[in-house]
């Protein structure tokens, strides 16, 4: 995976930047040394702003055989790498290591109904697994994803979700947290969504990706759905230095999410919980 | 790098008379590009530095506060560099080989601390090669306590001394008038060679005569952490929740004490830019200090004091740190003691899970009854 060691970066050239709102960009690299980058739905890289630092970002485009790579970054102020990613120009280079953590298990959500639930800048990572899943559509059954975002002009990927809302394939739910004169959608948080949702509880994996605050409350509602916690995944973020297991920054007890995530299963968090 | 199993026997065991140590450290500080020894500094202090004759060597020393495991793990480094020009991706390198280092007068508790360190660095799904490059080039030459350095000592609550098992290449254990050398690895092998000379085959007598120094050794150190019974309580999670409200309460985050401990390998990366030249530098980090897990975004899953010390207990006392690197995460080297201004050292945490640990008082049907009674009564060593 990589070739000078475990902490030094690739190089790779910006090809361009999205500005997706006043908060987000979506960034898309190609690694200068031509050699794809392959992962799997769910799996970060540590990206390097040279000058500025590392910090670890999930990978938002369609996972493929491909020497580009798509991140999805909300500027932080005070946030060293996310600010001077945010003033990068194309043309100019970062450093990419990965790509690290687990991801997906795509087998345990083959062959049945996939709940995919979004939290604000938590669609970035569940892009890519919506695209993977999309390419494969006759591996899944029902495709249902909850949106949510805090009002309309934060929404990610415009021209991406305006072509799901066509496709009779994605059940598409969106909804904004409070009423906005650009919406005539669902308002409400995403909990609300929930209400009106028909489930097989037996036959639906859900995952769930979002600010730390809407976890308990969206697990409440998979847990009122009786959906299976074998089948409910969810996403952890932690600061991370180095993505191998080293630096300790991401350990809970003795898992670390860099290397044991980031994506865990409600049964595995719960283990965690209770040791 | 292949990690030493523990209680290796040594290849070979030797004599030196005390008389010829200063002769036997001459010709070692030759055998690699540093030669690292105890040295005395301002004010008495004894700290591990460079040495470039034999009588800079303090052979009679406390252990210095600042672990020679810095050598293995220095608390700054850079683990990357790079050259940037206006308009072409940067020029990224490795760091260089490192240059070799005799590590001279070494505790059994820091050779522990050195082979936990390999143990995690080099073990587990990657390997660290930053790590494996800087420990290849070391040479660990242990000296053994017959008795503790100072009150603090408890390295035989943690399996690590008073003298090293393995882990180390050679080991001089001081006795009446000779020590005993152990020759522990094939790297150790050169260095024996150069002082031939000097050496002479051990008998077994002295060996056993060593044993039975070791023994006597034992009820003089420190024992009041037992951590045996506190990782019992601490892996089953047997610790009520007040416990670490109150450690929290009292515990003032400066990290002094996971940074003056062998064992901690927490690290940051920092940027280091000068005239276009930039490293990426590694550094001690510790995770009692409030920034240690807090995001860009302001989230912070550790973000109280309580949360952080029970964070810290647990590694250093649950058993999967045993079941994983064969060792606690602690060697009984007492530097925490040392420097913990709330009092509240690892020894005083053990000590506190296991008298605060839900114990089995009231209950007859527990399980661990018969442990927490022999714990009461205060011969819980087990």
């Amino acid at each position: 995976m990589e070739r000078q060691g475990t902490y030094v970066p690739r190089t790779a050239t910006l090809i361009e930047s999205v500005e997706e709102n006043t908060l987000e960009k979506t960034f898309t690299f190609e690694l200068d040394d031509g050699t794809p980058l392959p992962y799997n739905p769910g799996q970060f890289v540590l990206l390097t702003v040279f000058g500025a630092g590392e910090a670890p970002f999930t990978l938002c485009s369609m996972p493929g055989n491909d020497p580009r790579i798509t991140l999805t970054v909300r500027r932080y102020p005070g946030g060293r790498v996310t600010e001077a990613l945010h003033e990068m120009k194309p043309g100019e280079h970062a450093g990419v290591r990965g790509p690290f953590g687990n991801g997906f298990a795509m087998e345990m959500l083959r062959g049945r109904d996939v709940l995919v639930v979004a939290g604000g800048i938590g669609m970035a990572p569940q892009r890519g697994l919506i695209e993977a899943i999309l390419r494969e559509r006759d591996q899944f059954d029902r495709l249902i994803v909850f949106y949510g975002m805090a009002s309309p002009d934060q929404m990610l990927y415009n021209d991406l979700i305006a072509e799901w809302i066509e496709r009779e394939d994605i059940d598409l739910r969106l909804t904004i947290d409070r009423p906005h004169t650009d919406w005539d959608g669902h308002v409400g948080l995403i909990t609300t969504l929930f209400e009106e949702l028909d489930v097989l509880p037996g036959h639906t994996s859900a995952t769930i990706v979002g600010p730390p605050v809407m976890y308990p409350f969206v697990i409440a509602e998979c847990e009122r759905l009786e959906l299976d916690p074998e089948y409910i995944f969810l996403s952890l973020e932690r600061r991370m230095a180095c993505g191998v297991g080293k630096c300790g920054h991401c350990a809970v007890k003795g898992t670390y999410v860099c290397i044991d995530g980031p994506v865990f299963s409600l049964v595995q968090l719960r283990e965690l919980e209770a040791e | 790098m292949q990690v030493e199993q523990e209680h290796n026997r040594p290849l070979r065991t030797l004599v030196l008379r005390k008389d010829d140590i200063r002769k036997f450290i001459e010709l070692l500080i030759g055998a690699a590009d540093h030669f690292i020894a105890p040295r005395r500094a301002l004010h008495d202090d004894v700290a591990f530095a460079e040495v470039h004759s034999a009588d800079e060597v303090e052979l009679d020393y406390e252990n210095s506060l600042i672990s020679p495991a810095s050598y293995v793990l220095p608390q700054r480094e850079a683990v990357f560099t790079y050259a940037m020009t206006e308009g072409q991706a940067p020029e990224v390198k490795a760091t260089p080989e490192p240059e070799s280092h005799i590590l001279f007068g070494v505790r059994p508790c820091d050779v522990a601390a050195i082979e936990y360190l390999d143990r995690f660095f080099l073990g587990g799904e990657f390997a660290d090669d930053v790590y494996a490059r800087r420990r290849e080039a070391k040479t660990i030459v242990a000296l053994a306590c017959i008795e503790p350095q100072n009150e603090a000592c408890w390295c035989t609550c943690s399996n690590a001394g008073p003298v090293a098992r393995s882990g180390y290449d050679l080991q001089l254990t001081p006795m009446d008038d000779v020590y005993l050398v152990e020759v522990g690895t094939e790297r150790g092998e050169p260095l024996a060679h150069l002082a031939h000379e000097l050496l002479e085959p051990a008998d077994e007598k002295l060996v056993e005569e060593r044993e039975r120094l070791i023994k006597e050794a034992y009820p003089k150190f420190e024992r009041r952490g037992n951590i045996a019974q506190a990782m019992r309580w601490m892996s089953g999670d047997q610790t009520p929740e007040e416990l670490w409200e109150e450690l929290g309460a009292k515990c003032f985050s400066c990290g002094s004490c996971s940074l003056v401990c062998p064992v901690c390998s927490c690290f940051d990366t920092h940027e280091y830019v000068e005239d276009g030249v930039g490293a990426r530098i590694r550094c001690w980090d510790s995770c009692h200090f409030p920034g240690y897990s807090l995001e860009a975004s302001g989230f912070n899953p550790r973000e109280n004091e309580a949360e952080r010390m029970y964070h810290y207990a647990h590694h250093k006392l649950c058993g999967d740190t045993f079941a994983k690197y064969g060792r606690p995460g602690c060697v009984g080297c007492g530097r925490c003691v040392q420097v913990c201004s709330a009092q509240i050292d690892l020894p005083r945490i053990a000590q506190m899970v296991r008298e605060e640990g839900w114990s089995c008082k009231d209950c007859k049907a527990c399980p661990h009854a018969d442990v927490t009674a022999a714990a009461e009564k205060g011969d819980g060593e087990d």
